[in-house]
């Protein structure tokens, strides 16, 4: 049960009345690997925002064993990682160490345990050093690193990522690429990149238009360019 | 305004110390002058050694010193306008400089360096974030606090985005820069403004409502949580403040006003 | 280049007394107002209003040449207040002149009382109570806005001047008209950049206008924080009075009747003057202001006890 997402016909639509999901179902084992692929505006972000919780669309949400609703949020949020596709979005404090350390914080944690888990996931991602660092005196692909701490030091049980290799020059998207590949939690991951999900992602989930339109092996989906096509992958 | 101006490492004060000398020393600065000129001597030696205790960059807060001159340029007015003796008549537009006006003006002009100084070498000796926490231990609105933690994390990027976007809409019109040549013939560029103006907050509202997202994605609930490591006084912060609360006394007691 | 923007008053212009009362009343607005958004945002607020502020500050730090060698900025305080309402733009203008004044030494501390006063109350409740008036005459809000913004840095730099004189600066005769005359005109070009940034997101996003949830569209609170702000600014300017004698003294002094009037049989704040603190002019605003207090609270006990409602 320990990182499964269970998602039962879930339907969304934004204010203005424009449908970002359409009966969107899908079941995710544990410590599985899924690619959510889909153009510019097919619903992925939308439906990664569902995973914590941040939106509450129509139809039903399991993350572990806990159903989505109002009184079990806090704890859906601590077992789902958001990482949020622009860095800027996600490192709202000073200084790297003081975001690492805000979610433990919030979740309450003595501050031995805040410093622990803080060096913890700055060591995992390899940005240690950067610790005392400012958001804007670091570079992209750091920035990315960073957030994905942000994340890892609440110990969450998935990693929803949205868009992780967006704007990284080669280096710093291998470097991320590599980290991900050290983390042992389930992972759904909405991107572009479709050499990311071919490496990293076992299973891809195709969105088009707010549905769920292909579920299968990445190394097939992939490689069938009708569908690529179809929903503007390529 | 990032980082600090440091030569070699200061006095390790507690930021609240250094807010509480800063407000005290601008007080004293105040009720400095007046018969009691020795006051504003004694108060800019102090400053001097301050400054070097906090080993600042004296080079960094002189270069910002041009910050209060225009206000202190639209002052002038006063040794004109302050009654006294006539020290002398500006020819041409025949205005009498008194005495009394020309030594007003130079003492509020003392002040007004000091003030600003003191401002300077206590808030460019500490990173931002440690002021703010100074501000948290003097018991400010919490969420006040975290506004401005918030702001000053984003003022960089919002700047940038504006600067950007300003870049952008210029090199679309084929100048260097985008200004009011003749206004008859530039009245269009208010529109480019309040577009440039108008996209921006459009921009930082969507990004208020991610961030807003981040923070609840990671557990915050609106409780503004004390930050760690607020930190005891030390006997060097006692000494301070102690300096700095007998300092409006020694002015005061010495013919200050 | 010369920035044509000089409401950042730093310290030393000010008398302590002056100051001190600056950061009174400052401090009683920001606490209602720190009250009133946490309230209405929730956890919103603290995000909302620092990035909001970070905008109002990256706004004004795009210098647009005007004249050879002068620039101008916004001052943004009626375009917060048309955006964002009253209590939330009070918010995020007090933030913009903290960081300001302690990040970027715009501004005093000590002064900085009056500083919030000036930019981030009185010029956020003008500009806010006459979009909100004139914007009802009119569909088309943009000339609204043009007043709003005209009259954000009229009433700031009246207020500075006000503070100026009070503190012995310069005399009243002369600050006054100065400021007045500048600003008048720096506050066209206010006006007509709040009305092109208004303009420019009724015509995108028209529906943010309305839809804003920092938008207040409590008319009563409104008509409050109107009536409110007006008096606040009559008590102010109180001490700047003419003495020159008014119509009635003038009619009596005119038919020969000066001199006769019979004593009051007993005076609270004879010439609004408080005894103790003779005739200063902490002394006519501690005056007004308890005359405007006595007069708010006897209305209220009248509507109350008339319709019976526990709201007013």
């Amino acid at each position: 049960m320990k990182g499964e997402i269970e998602i039962c016909d879930l339907s969304f639509a934004y204010p203005g009345g424009r449908w970002a999901l359409r009966s969107v179902s899908l079941a995710v084992a544990g410590a599985e690997r899924v690619a959510l692929l889909g153009a510019n505006g097919a619903g992925k972000s939308t439906l990664l925002l569902h995973l914590n919780g941040l939106l509450r669309g129509r139809g039903r949400l399991r993350i572990g064993e806990l159903w989505v609703q109002g009184s079990v949020l806090p704890e859906i949020r601590r077992r789902v990682g958001l990482v949020f596709q622009d860095p800027d979005d996600q490192l709202f404090c000073s200084t790297v160490e003081e975001d690492v350390a805000f979610g433990p914080r919030y979740l309450g944690r003595p501050e031995d345990e805040i410093r622990g888990r803080t060096d913890r996931a700055l060591q995992l991602v390899g940005i240690d050093h950067l610790r005392g660092r400012a958001p804007f005196e670091m570079s992209e692909g750091e920035k990315k690193l960073a957030a994905l701490a942000t994340v890892l030091s609440m110990d969450p049980d998935i990693l929803a990522l949205d868009e992780p290799t967006a704007f990284l020059d080669g280096r710093s998207r291998r470097r991320l690429i590599e980290v991900l590949g050290r983390l042992s939690q389930t992972m759904v991951v909405a991107t572009h990149d479709l050499g990311l999900a071919s490496c990293l992602l076992p299973r891809a989930v195709v969105l088009h238009e707010g549905t769920v339109v292909a579920d299968g092996l990445s190394e097939q989906i992939l490689d069938d360019e009708d569908l690529l096509l179809k929903c503007g992958l390529i | 305004m990032r980082g600090t101006a440091r030569v070699r490492p200061g006095l390790p004060l507690h930021p609240r110390t250094l807010w509480i000398f800063a407000l005290c020393y601008i007080v004293a600065a105040n009720l400095a002058g007046g018969s009691s000129w020795w006051g504003l001597v004694g108060l800019s030696f102090l400053l001097v050694v301050v400054g070097w205790m906090l080993s600042i960059s004296w080079r960094k807060v002189l270069r910002g010193m041009w910050i209060p001159t225009p206000f202190l340029a639209a002052g002038v007015a006063m040794v004109f306008t302050t009654p006294g003796d006539v020290w002398f008549v500006v020819p041409g537009v025949d205005l009498p400089v008194t005495v009394q006006g020309g030594w007003k003006y130079l003492e509020i002009a003392w002040k007004v360096y000091l003030c600003w100084t003191v401002a300077a070498v206590v808030f460019q000796s500490r990173r931002p974030e440690e002021i703010l926490q100074g501000l948290a231990a003097l018991r400010v609105p919490a969420a006040l606090v975290g506004i401005l933690a918030v702001m000053l994390r984003y003022l960089e990027v919002l700047v940038g985005e504006g600067r950007r976007t300003l870049r952008a809409k210029t090199a679309r019109t084929g100048r260097a820069r985008l200004g009011f040549r003749r206004l008859s013939r530039d009245a269009w560029l208010f529109r480019v403004y309040g577009a440039l103006v108008g996209n921006l907050f459009l921009r930082a509202l969507a990004r208020a409502q991610r961030v807003h997202l981040a923070m609840l994605a990671r557990g915050y609930d609106g409780r503004l949580l004390p930050s760690p490591g607020e930190g005891r006084m030390t006997e060097q912060d006692w000494g301070m403040v102690s300096l700095a609360v007998l300092l409006p006394l020694i002015i005061l007691l010495g013919g200050g006003r | 280049m010369f920035s044509f923007l000089l409401l950042h008053i730093p310290d030393g212009f000010l008398s302590l007394s002056v100051s001190g009362c600056g950061w009174l009343v400052a401090a009683a607005v920001l606490a209602w107002a720190v009250r009133r958004t946490s309230t209405r945002l929730g956890e919103a607020a603290v995000p909302l209003v620092g990035v909001l502020g970070a905008f109002i500050f990256a706004a004004q730090a795009v210098n647009f040449p005007i004249l050879g060698g002068t620039s101008g900025h916004l001052l943004g305080a009626a375009l917060a207040a048309i955006l964002l309402g009253p209590w939330s733009a009070v918010m995020v203008m007090t933030a913009v002149v903290i960081v300001q004044a302690v990040f970027f030494q715009d501004g005093g501390l000590l002064a900085m009382g009056c500083n919030l006063l000036n930019m981030a109350v009185l010029a956020v409740f003008s500009a806010h109570v006459v979009y909100r008036v004139l914007g009802r005459l009119s569909p088309r809000r943009w000339w609204a806005a043009v007043v709003a913004g005209w009259l954000s840095v009229v009433v700031s730099a009246a207020a500075t001047g006000v503070e100026l004189v009070w503190s012995g600066m310069f005399p009243a005769s002369l600050a006054m008209p100065a400021l007045l005359g500048v600003y008048g005109l720096v506050g066209v070009a206010e006006g007509l950049l709040t009305a092109s940034a208004v303009g420019f997101l009724e015509r995108s996003r028209p529906a943010l206008l309305e839809e804003t949830p920092l938008v207040e569209q409590d008319t009563a609170a409104s008509l409050l924080t109107a009536g409110m702000t007006a008096t606040l600014a009559v008590i102010l300017l109180a001490p700047l009075a003419s003495e020159a004698p008014d119509g009635l003294e003038h009619l009596a002094e005119h038919a020969g009747l000066a001199g006769t009037e019979v004593a009051p049989w007993f005076e609270v704040f004879p010439d609004y003057a408080i005894g103790f603190l003779g005739g200063t002019p902490i002394s006519v605003v501690a005056a007004v202001a308890v005359g405007a207090v006595a007069v708010f609270a006897l209305t209220s006990l009248v509507i109350r006890s008339i319709s019976g409602d526990e709201t007013v």
